[in-house]
């Protein structure tokens, strides 16, 4: 256990490290997504009324774009100079590779949602304010079952031809409960205020989060290793 | 039978229709050098990849001491310089050789990247990115990352290409010290002069078969050449 997280550390302050140092793509996700929220609320009549209801679809909408993008970047980076058959022939345990994956992808994440989310508030005139801990507790956990699974998926399609847009059309139909879930518990923090929706809601998303993350921990050694 | 080298029984490989390997059966000693020749699209990648742990062969087996390669103790006893770099080129050489010795577990990974890049020239350019390397640095600093957990089975393929005639040289003496280490060798090569050079035993791979496969000593140059003419345009 402890080896494994030695390599889970290494391998996530590599990806760290290097994305730092290209910082544009981080820069790019972030105007996509700025882009998304800004272009929906001119696409949408918003008046105080709906404003709520849309919001959470959007702001999920935007998160699931750009994490997306994050995803298949994680394993582009390796496929570059075959890095990850490298990796593979390390006597790391292949599962401290996913984990390290999912931990820079679900990072990268929290990365963009915490430059966007402000803006977000101000654009759509929210008040989050009162709900802001169950919130953030909402955002996290859907954050990380669309990790926990995406990055599974990325390893998958890494290796088939058209991966870009082999990744969003495999991923996002797996993802569609979680995200009515999510958009569900955050409409119900900002619209309706019905708390009942708000922990059932949440309770589904555990479930998710949990099943994705174990199964994708142990399933994960038979996609990186080539057939 | 002997457990302590490579071992490969009857290994198939196809590529959907195309059949790349064709029941191989080779046998590495422990301590053997073994050089493997044969023409472009022969398999030589292939085998080598089956027998270091990258791919699966289709039928048949592989093993190193007796070990398939997806045991990860084997794995720790392997290296490999394949057609690939397999370094970041967002990290610097000496990040490059600290990350993997990390992952081998290498007591002072700093320390170890700093002892291979003098032991390949590159110490002066040790805090250059790997992606600015010329092809010929690549493969010297990809060597280093092969070599940093100081494997007792080591697969070479093509190392010599894009080598200059002195890297090519202190390149040539590194292999030999590790054959004289006992260190078990499997090395691809188009240079029928290096790797006779080295050799303890020699291969030749034609269409997927295994034509040749005999010790090294007592040959020449010329009946080499002869040899492989004679298998692989017959
Ligand atoms: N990933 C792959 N998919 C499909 N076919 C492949 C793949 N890799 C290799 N092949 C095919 O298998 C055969 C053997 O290839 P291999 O790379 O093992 O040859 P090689 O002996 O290493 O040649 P070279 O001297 O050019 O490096 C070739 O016909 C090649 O086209
Ligand atoms: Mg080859």
């Amino acid at each position: 256990m402890r080896e494994l997280i030695t390599s889970t550390k290494a391998i996530l302050f590599k990806d760290i490290k290097t994305e730092l140092r290209s910082r544009e793509f981080l820069g790019n996700t972030f105007m996509f997504a700025l882009l998304v929220i800004v272009i929906f609320n001119f696409a949408f009549k918003l008046t105080p009324e709906n404003s709520p209801e849309l919001a959470s679809g959007i702001l999920w909408i935007a998160f699931l774009f750009s994490g997306t993008l994050g995803i298949s970047r994680s394993f582009q980076v390796e496929k570059e100079n075959e890095c990850i058959q490298g990796l593979t022939l390390t006597p790391v345990d292949r599962t401290a590779i996913y984990w390290a994956k999912f931990l820079g992808n679900l990072l990268f994440l929290i990365v963009i949602q915490v430059l966007i989310i402000p803006i977000f508030i101000v654009l759509y005139n929210l008040n989050v304010m009162e709900h802001f801990g169950l919130m953030t507790i909402i955002l996290f956990l859907g954050d990380f079952g669309f990790m926990a699974l995406g990055t599974l998926i990325a390893a998958i399609s890494v290796n088939l031809k058209a991966k870009e847009l082999l990744l969003p059309v495999l991923l996002l139909p797996l993802l569609v409960p979680l995200i009515i879930f999510a958009a569900g518990a955050t409409s119900a923090l900002i619209d309706s205020g019905n708390m009942d929706d708000y922990y059932s809601r949440l309770k589904l998303i555990i479930a998710f989060d949990v099943v994705f993350f174990t199964v994708s921990s142990l399933l994960f050694e038979y996609i990186v290793d080539e057939p | 039978m002997q457990k302590d080298g490579i071992l490969c029984k009857k290994v198939t490989r196809k590529y959907g229709d195309l059949t790349a390997l064709r029941a191989v059966d080779l046998e590495i000693k422990s301590g053997d050098f073994f050089v493997l020749y044969g023409p472009n699209g022969a398999g030589k990648t292939t085998l080598m990849k089956i027998l270091c742990g990258l791919l699966r062969p289709t039928t048949g087996n592989a093993t190193v001491m007796g070990e398939e390669l997806h045991e990860s103790e084997i794995r720790q006893k392997v290296g490999v310089i394949s057609h690939n770099s397999f370094l970041y080129n967002q990290l610097t050489a000496h990040e490059n050789l600290s990350f993997y010795a990390e992952l081998y577990g290498v007591k002072s990974p700093g320390a170890v990247a700093d002892m291979l890049l003098k032991s390949v020239e590159l110490y002066e350019r040790r805090g250059d990115f790997a992606g600015t390397f010329s092809r010929g640095m690549t493969q010297r600093l990809s060597i280093a990352r092969a070599l940093v957990a100081d494997p007792d089975f080591i697969f070479l393929d093509e190392p010599f290409s894009g080598l200059d005639v002195h890297s090519a040289t202190i390149f040539r003496d590194l292999l030999r010290s590790l054959h004289q280490q006992k260190k078990t060798v499997m090395m691809i090569t188009h240079d029928m002069a290096i790797g006779l050079s080295v050799a303890s035993h020699i291969g030749i791979l034609k269409r997927g078969k295994l034509v040749f496969n005999e010790k090294s000593s007592g040959m020449t140059i010329d009946k080499l050449k002869k040899v492989y003419i004679e298998k692989v345009e017959q």
